[in-house]
């Protein structure tokens, strides 16, 4: 054996020894600080043991015979000990979260496990005031629908100046959060209906009729100043006109429409496109395939609470622009070559008037 | 070759008129270079090359002083930078070399906080010089870059700038506390220390300590080729730690007397002494044996009268650690940290006395803000009444709540943003007093 090794041999023997040294003299102490315990607690006694002075720190806890964490002659002030007994209502209070829960072993710790989701409460920013939230709105939309394509008909949809089209909007929210993954979720429904009974287009002999009929499921993922979140939303508008004059041109859209919506200090900015569309015209002037691409962008403004009479009520006004593309094969039957390029977009701004809920706090 | 104590680089360009910590860089480098030069016999003369002080010179703007200690501290002091002048650095190397080779001392000292503005690359010249002649041991040159800020990459040069007959020594600093450092580093290096002397028949219970320096043999790099001076590891050295520049030191022995300001070290012969600080007010004065080669360093508090200030604190419903700065343990000497603890329920209350100096001041209890809050600096003027208000120091982030009345104690919860909860035992007779909670976290009460 060479002079290194023998160095190093007695060098993990000093070690070795020094170290149990020390864990012993520790274990010796926690005895000593266990029979203290008997003798200022009880023997066998069972609870959680704090040191008030004035505000009280927990130092461990005792649920069978054991000290958990080992008591520390630093931290131990007998003159200033409380003890919270197992039988104390406080116990079952105190031991579910930090800083005991992590120092319980056995039955309790698994039970407060398997419910430490459900024990969460939400932070106040996360939650709304009533379980379920309703609101409802009705209001005006004014726009500029402005229709291109390469066949006179669709430009013809275009609207004579700013259309005025009334509209009624019905909200339900979720006011308690749920959890996904880790993440605080609200969830709130939109159900609004528009109809322009008398639209005015360009041909001054059209007469047409636009309506459109939305439902949206909006979740929420909120954060103490904003709150954001994705939007699904299924979409059905008409467009139609009396028999007596174009009557092939109307057609219903469906479309589901996704997008994301954000909301803070009453702004609500939301952006959606379609995500799946689909055209169904009441003479077929166009057919399958369709490409339908849909671009929404909505900024909007709400006041809190207002009173008048006792009622509370609250005003939104916002602008929206959109951008509707429609292309398609002719028909078949239309003995017209080629492909149907339709392009509308709409500007406008609303103004709605709210009852019930303020939902966009 | 002529024999002079100190060689100055000094910047006086407009810049330098610029804040470093509330107070013009010149400020402080003429407050510490001033402190320096105290600390050698006033008959021994300096040389100072600064540039800046006469912008109407563009390039030119460079002059050289050779004057007694005593005459060169004040014309330091009267100097004033220029404004818009340019920073002819290279230039001023060049003289600086040129009064290396023709005085008899090993080190100079340059303090610039800015780059050559003149088309000229001071590393370059340095590199070139380098070539033209040899000396056995190199120059020592303290390069002190003050503040650089956009100046530092045309700086950056010095750092590997490996030379034959000179080395460079150059540090990149931003505050008084690091140019006070590089300043002592100049004059007397740690390295020297070889270990610490225990001796409390001499210390007793002051926090004065000696040191041990390395003798003649020991130290690979002798100083000086002065035949005429003592030689230094058979002097003794004296520090007074913490003092401002400021502050007046006076020793007296059998021998020898000198008066010097600062926390610089002194050298003097062997001897007893009567050391003081000249205060009329607050000045005490020990007497201590200062032995040959050793360094004693007594902490500026140990030659005050008093050195200590009252405290009041309102509020005091936390439990405190004050645990002192590094400029207060200079001050002070070895301190220890100290708690103060929590009283629920009286407007203020009055803790010992504290030394004066800065401290930091961190919550350790109740448990639920300990670690939670970062250290606050609090300042404790000497031989005064200070006050603190723990509401006010922690405004933005404890609140003060009252718990609901309870007769068998209740639960304290408290809820971070992500939703982690924390539960907290509040004994009966609580609820009479505001309880300290974290202000950004939800907090709610239970009971059983």
């Amino acid at each position: 054996m060479t002079l290194k090794n023998l160095l190093l041999v007695f060098a993990i023997c000093f070690l070795n020894g020094f170290l149990f040294e020390s864990v012993r003299a520790a274990e010796i102490d926690a005895n000593d600080l266990s029979k203290e315990a008997d003798t200022h607690l009880g023997k066998d006694w069972k609870g959680i043991l704090y040191v008030c002075n004035p505000f009280c720190e927990f130092i461990s806890l005792r649920e069978d015979k054991v000290w958990n964490p080992p008591l520390n002659r630093a931290k131990i002030d007998w003159n200033h000990s409380k003890g919270i007994a197992e039988s104390d209502p406080l116990y079952p209070l105190l031991i579910v979260k930090e800083p005991v829960f992590p120092f319980v072993t056995g039955k309790v710790a698994k039970e407060q496990q398997d419910k430490k989701t459900d024990l969460v409460k939400p932070p106040k920013y996360a939650q709304f005031d009533f379980n379920w939230g309703i609101a409802i709105s009705g209001g005006f939309i004014f726009s500029q629908s402005n229709w291109s394509g390469n066949t006179a008909l669709q430009q013809d949809l275009s609207s004579q100046g700013i259309q005025y089209t009334p509209t009624a909007l019905f909200q339900v929210m979720k006011g308690q959060p749920t959890h996904l993954f880790n993440i605080w979720t609200l969830h709130q429904f939109d159900l609004q209906a528009a109809l322009s009974p008398n639209y005015k287009s360009k041909d001054d002999y059209l007469h047409i009729q636009n309506q459109e009929f939305s439902l949206a499921y909006q979740m929420w993922f909120p954060f103490p100043s904003f709150r954001i979140g994705p939007r699904l939303t299924y979409d059905m508008e008409s467009w139609s006109v009396p028999t007596n004059s174009l009557q092939h041109f109307s057609f219903t859209r469906q479309s589901w429409l996704l997008g994301v919506t954000a909301i803070w200090n009453h702004w609500e900015v939301l952006f959606d496109t379609s995500l799946i569309s689909q055209i169904s015209e009441q003479q077929q002037f166009r057919q399958e395939p369709f490409t339908l691409n849909w671009y929404r962008l909505k900024l909007q403004k709400c006041s809190p609470d207002l009173t008048l009479f006792d009622v509370p009520y609250g005003i939104c006004g916002g602008v929206s622009a959109l951008l509707d593309q429609q292309k398609a094969a002719f028909a078949d039957n239309l003995l017209i070559q080629g492909q149907s390029n339709l392009n509308r977009t709409d500007l406008g701004a609303y103004f709605l008037i709210r009852i019930g809920e303020d939902l966009y706090q | 070759m002529m024999s002079i104590a100190f060689l100055l680089l000094l910047d006086y360009s407009g810049s330098m008129d610029q804040p470093l910590e509330k107070s013009p860089k010149i400020q402080t480098v003429k407050s510490q270079v001033g402190a320096l030069l105290s600390t050698q016999a006033p008959q021994d003369n300096a040389e100072a090359i600064v540039f800046g002080t006469q912008p109407q010179f563009g390039c030119d703007d460079i002059r050289a002083f050779k004057l007694p200690l005593p005459q060169m501290s004040k014309k330091i002091s009267e100097l004033n930078p220029g404004a818009y002048g340019k920073t002819p650095l290279t230039q001023g190397f060049r003289l600086l070399v040129d009064r290396l080779k023709h005085n008899d001392i090993t080190k100079a000292i340059v303090i610039t906080d800015g780059a050559d503005t003149c088309g000229e690359n001071p590393c370059e010249y340095l590199q070139k010089v380098d070539k033209t002649f040899k000396k056995a041991q190199p120059y020592d040159i303290y390069l002190v870059g003050l503040d650089l800020k956009e100046d530092r990459p045309q700086m950056e040069c010095f750092k590997d700038l490996k030379l034959n007959n000179f080395k460079i020594h150059f540090a990149d600093i931003n505050s008084k506390e690091d140019l006070l450092n590089q300043l002592k580093q100049s004059q007397f290096s740690e390295s020297e220390i070889l270990h610490e002397i225990k001796d409390s028949q001499r210390t007793g219970d002051t926090k004065i300590k000696i040191f041990k320096l390395k003798n003649q043999a020991q130290r690979k790099n002798s100083q000086s080729t002065d035949k005429q001076k003592p030689d230094p590891t058979k002097m003794a050295r004296l520090e007074i730690t913490g003092a401002p520049n400021e502050a007046q030191f006076h020793i007296e022995g059998a021998k020898h007397v000198q008066d010097w300001k600062g926390p610089f070290v002194v050298s003097v012969p062997s001897d007893t002494y009567k050391i003081r600080f000249v205060d009329n007010e607050n000045g005490s004065e020990i007497t201590f044996k200062l032995a040959e080669g050793t360094l004693t360093k007594i902490p500026w508090a140990q030659l005050m009268k008093y050195s200590t200030g009252e405290m009041q604190i309102s509020s005091a419903s936390l439990t405190l650690r004050w645990k002192p700065t590094a400029s207060t343990q200079k001050i002070h000497g070895d301190l220890k940290p100290i708690e103060t603890t929590a009283t629920l329920g009286v407007a203020s209350v009055d803790i010992p006395k504290l030394q004066f100096g800065q401290w930091d001041v961190e919550v350790i209890s109740p448990p639920w803000l300990a670690k939670r809050l970062g250290p606050r600096s609090i300042k404790v003027e000497n031989h005064q009444k200070n006050s603190l208000d723990l509401k006010s120091l922690y405004a933005e982030d404890i609140a003060w709540v009252k718990a609901p009345p309870s007769k068998t104690g209740q639960v304290l919860v408290i809820q971070s943003k992500d939703a982690h909860e924390e539960r907290h035992f509040i004994p009966a007779g609580q609820d009479q007093f505001d309880i300290p909670v974290p202000a950004k976290f939800e907090i709610r009460w239970l009971s059983p």
